[in-house]
């Protein structure tokens, strides 16, 4: 007579295959996309930590000899004005590093409010649904119905130009994009067994939402966070081109760019340093993205 | 045995899946064949290659970069030297697939009728419009679809499980193959659907002669179909032979544990009391 | 012998509201149609049917991760679905799950030690290695090496893994188990370990089972008494070996014709003849 009986339980079975998935560091070792994007990141975020030993001069340091100096591989140029001086007779090379400071600045602190306060909307409106979800997803179709500048021009309105508002109109405006993507995934999250499990093993709804559903939707939010950051460091850019960002003689990127758009003609390296800086930032971030975005992809295959 | 050579035989078949760290030997020495008009069954479990046997004789292994080695028979003609185009014309006319996911198999914008009607539009381009519909009409009908002429125009969405992988059969016996494959065709499917399908692909298959490698991890679907077998583990043929001698008589410890694993219904007698206790 | 009752579900409904198009008024789907049944402290009771048939609705309402339409239960005495809040999850140790897919079911980033401290987080007062202590225990009980506990799910096989599941459901020490097609999901060869450890556990600790399954070979082993759902009305219930060898619906007897293995069970009954 077969039997299931006649099976012992005791089999453990094999021991498990002590798989050894690549950790991250020695996956980025074999990726030139992330360690090219590693390195960019680096160079901007070391700009940023060390500008003022960098710095020759202070950002503001106006010098009469020095306007218009070209670049120091130019016909005229010296090395005394690496990148040349601008129209205010001030050092280039100084305000662009320093520059670093403001733009790492803005995006850092701009992602992280953006991303807590969208992941925790999102993570609320995917896992409780009904009113909660309808509630904060209008506002966000709300908010999708008001172009970008329209709204940071409301803002700029009511509260002035400057540094906060800034900071301000771009969080307000980046929020949305953690919300949508953190919603979608819980929902996802929240159909899985193991949340069901939880419920059944009578941990609360939060705790649930805080172990079982936001680690797992951590690689998207990431991925998503590095994206946003190269779109803010250009937001920025723009933004104080407009005239509503970082008010002169601060050193912003987007400010020099702004200023120097009237000599893009005669004297190019005016433009040309700060617009390299914005390029180099975002390509970095977005090629450290891109590997990200591959790294956490379960279904390729990391062996 | 004078018999007339097999409709297909398998000898030392190997399929080889490129990965980043080198080969991976998927299916190992494979040997095997089937008569025409016979009933084979490949049983094995996730990952024991019977799959891949499949996926080799029908030539869908290109997707996947596999590299073949081995022989494969099938009509007189050497399959692995055939060209790709030659393969392509086989495939659908001589030899069908019918998949366990009907509902992957089937394209779910396009009716039913078209779908099956494209099988041949590819192999009988001589075939009016009105004759590969009225093919396809008499097809739905043979394969049990009631109403089939209001049936041929709906969407695979609007079939249920059993009834699309009743059109996937269709579309699979269109050009009255010699051979069809049909790799776990029920097992996404219910118990009593289940029993009407393989009873179907029996039928269809004995009144066209058409020769059936059932391919399935469920033992007693494959005994209850199939005269021989063939149980894989690992990529290699453990044990082949009648039906009727692997399940009275296995000679392969990995057959009994198969045997084993699986309770006969009906000899649960031990839970007839009442409740323990 | 009415306290021997540990389950009973009277006049269970639920209901959906499919909608049918954005015009037509939406349909009702019965998926559970006023379903009656007990279950007796200690017993193996198997829920069979097909697709569609409400068994998953039915454990799902038990285990109170979904809301009847109508309809009581009661567990252990007490108004099961009338409990809310706090005191729900401070019962819900009574009632454990296992899914049918341990892929599913267990958190891919947490380690084996972190799946089974969980529930005892919330039902004992263990902390750091007297939680470690019994997890390592519980690994032990479903037949794991308690040294595999720092590993995570996806170094386990498929049956391994419904262990580590079944580890997890026991560790509330629960009175009634709800099985939802828990070898489905297994490679034949392992699922007969699984069925088999679930019959001892229950066995050992005298624990209930409510045994959901499409699978009648496996709920005939399993199982003392039945129910057989068809389309969300339970078509007959009682002992296994009486329904199954007596069946009373014509939809029983369908089910029964249906099971594949006619041929061996012909040619094993030939044997002992």
């Amino acid at each position: 007579m077969t039997d299931i009986a006649t099976i012992p339980i005791g089999t453990q079975g094999t021991e498990p295959a002590a798989k050894q998935e690549r950790s991250f560091l020695s996956s980025l070792g074999r990726s030139a996309k992330g360690l090219t994007g590693l390195f960019l990141i680096m160079l901007v975020v070391a700009c940023a930590l060390f500008a003022r030993q960098i710095v020759p001069y202070d950002h503001a340091q106006q010098v009469i000899e020095w306007r218009y100096a070209p670049t120091a591989w130019q016909a005229g140029g010296s090395t005394r004005n690496l990148l040349g001086g601008d129209n205010m007779g001030r050092d280039i090379f100084s305000r662009t590093i320093m520059g670093a400071q403001i733009s790492v600045q803005v995006a850092l602190i701009v992602v992280s409010i953006a991303l807590v306060i969208g992941s925790v909307l999102g993570a609320l409106a995917g896992y409780f649904g009904g009113w909660i979800d309808t509630l904060i997803m209008r506002a966000v179709d709300f908010q999708l119905a008001f172009p970008f500048l329209l709204l940071a021009l409301i803002f700029m309105a009511v509260l002035g130009p400057g540094f906060a508002t800034l900071v301000m109109a771009l969080s307000f405006a980046l929020w949305i994009n953690f919300a949508r993507i953190v919603r979608s995934e819980t929902m996802r999250i929240r159909k899985l067994d193991y949340v069901d499990a939880a419920i059944t093993m009578g941990v609360s709804q939060l705790r649930i939402i805080a172990t079982h559903v936001l680690p797992n939707v951590l690689p998207a939010v990431l991925v998503m966070a590095t994206l946003d950051i190269a779109l803010v460091i250009i937001s920025e850019a723009s933004l104080s081109f407009l005239g509503l960002g970082v008010q002169p003689p601060t050193a912003s990127w987007g400010v020099m760019i702004a200023e120097g758009r009237d000599f893009l003609y005669d004297q190019p390296w005016i433009v040309i340093a700060p617009g390299i800086a914005v390029l180099i930032s975002s390509v970095g971030i977005n090629l450290f993205g891109d590997f990200l975005r591959d790294y956490f992809d379960p279904r390729l295959e990391r062996m | 045995m004078v018999a007339a050579s097999p409709l297909l035989s398998v000898g030392n078949l190997t399929v080889d899946y490129p990965s980043r760290t080198g080969l991976i030997r998927a299916v190992d020495g494979v040997s095997f064949s089937i008569s025409a008009g016979s009933v084979l069954g490949v049983v094995g479990e996730s990952g024991s290659g019977k799959s891949s046997v499949g996926f080799a004789l029908m030539g869908l292994t290109d997707a996947s970069k596999a590299v073949l080695g081995g022989t494969i028979t099938f009509e007189g003609r050497d399959m692995l030297t055939l060209s790709r185009s030659a393969w392509r014309q086989l495939r659908g006319d001589r030899i069908a697939m019918v998949f366990q996911d009907a509902m992957a198999t089937l394209n779910p914008v396009m009716r039913i009728g078209d779908q099956i009607g494209e099988v041949f539009r590819w192999h009988r381009p001589e075939m009016s419009r009105r004759a590969i519909r009225a093919a396809c009409l008499e097809l739905l009908e043979r394969v049990g679809i009631k109403d089939a002429g209001r049936r041929i125009d709906s969407y695979p969405h609007q079939l249920s499980g059993g009834m699309r992988q009743r059109v996937v059969i269709a579309a699979a016996i269109a050009l009255k193959p010699s051979l069809l494959i049909a790799d776990e065709p029920t097992t996404a499917l219910d118990v009593t659907v289940q029993a009407q399908i393989l009873e179907l692909m029996q039928t269809l298959c004995r009144e066209q002669g058409t020769a059936l490698i059932l391919v399935s991890h469920d033992l007693d679907v494959v005994s209850d179909v199939c005269r021989d077998v063939v149980v894989m583990k690992d990529g290699v043929v453990v044990e082949a032979g009648p039906v009727d001698d692997v399940l009275m008589n296995p000679q392969h410890a990995y057959t009994q544990i198969l045997l084993k694993a699986r309770p006969g219904f009906g000899s649960g007698h031990m839970n007839t009391g009442a409740p323990h206790g | 012998m009415a306290d021997d009752i540990l389950l009973e579900v009277k006049g269970l409904i639920r209901s959906f509201a499919l909608s049918a198009g954005f015009f037509a008024k939406p349909r009702q789907l019965i998926a559970v149609n006023n379903v009656n049944f007990q279950i007796s402290r200690g017993e193996a009771f198997g829920l069979v049917g097909e697709s569609g048939s409400g068994k998953s609705t039915i454990g799902r309402i038990i285990a109170r991760l979904s809301q009847p339409s109508a309809g009581s239960v009661t567990f252990d005495g007490t108004d099961w679905l009338a409990l809310k809040g706090k005191a729900l999850r401070e019962k819900r140790r009574d009632v454990q799950m296992i899914f049918q897919s341990p892929y599913a079911s267990l958190d891919p980033r947490w380690r084996v030690r972190d799946l089974l401290a969980e529930p005892l987080k919330s039902y004992t007062d263990l902390t750091g290695s007297a939680l470690t202590s019994r997890a390592a225990e519980l690994m032990e009980q479903v037949g794991l090496h308690s040294g595999w506990i720092n590993r995570f799910p996806h170094q386990f096989s498929g049956g391994q893994r419904q262990r580590i599941a079944i580890a997890r459901a026991l560790a509330s020490k629960p009175k009634l188990l709800i099985a939802d097609e828990p070898v489905s999901a297994l490679d034949v060869s392992s699922q007969a370990q699984i069925l088999q450890l679930l019959r001892s556990i229950c066995t050992e600790q005298g624990l209930a089972m409510l045994f959901i399954s499409h699978d009648l070979s496996v709920v005939d082993h399993l199982c003392q008494r039945v129910g057989v759902l068809n389309h969300g009305i339970l078509e007959e219930v009682g002992p296994t070996g009486q329904i199954f060898r007596n069946p009373q619906s014509s939809y029983t007897r369908r089910l029964i014709e249906a099971v594949p293995g006619k041929k061996r069970r012909a040619a094993e009954g030939a044997m002992h003849a």
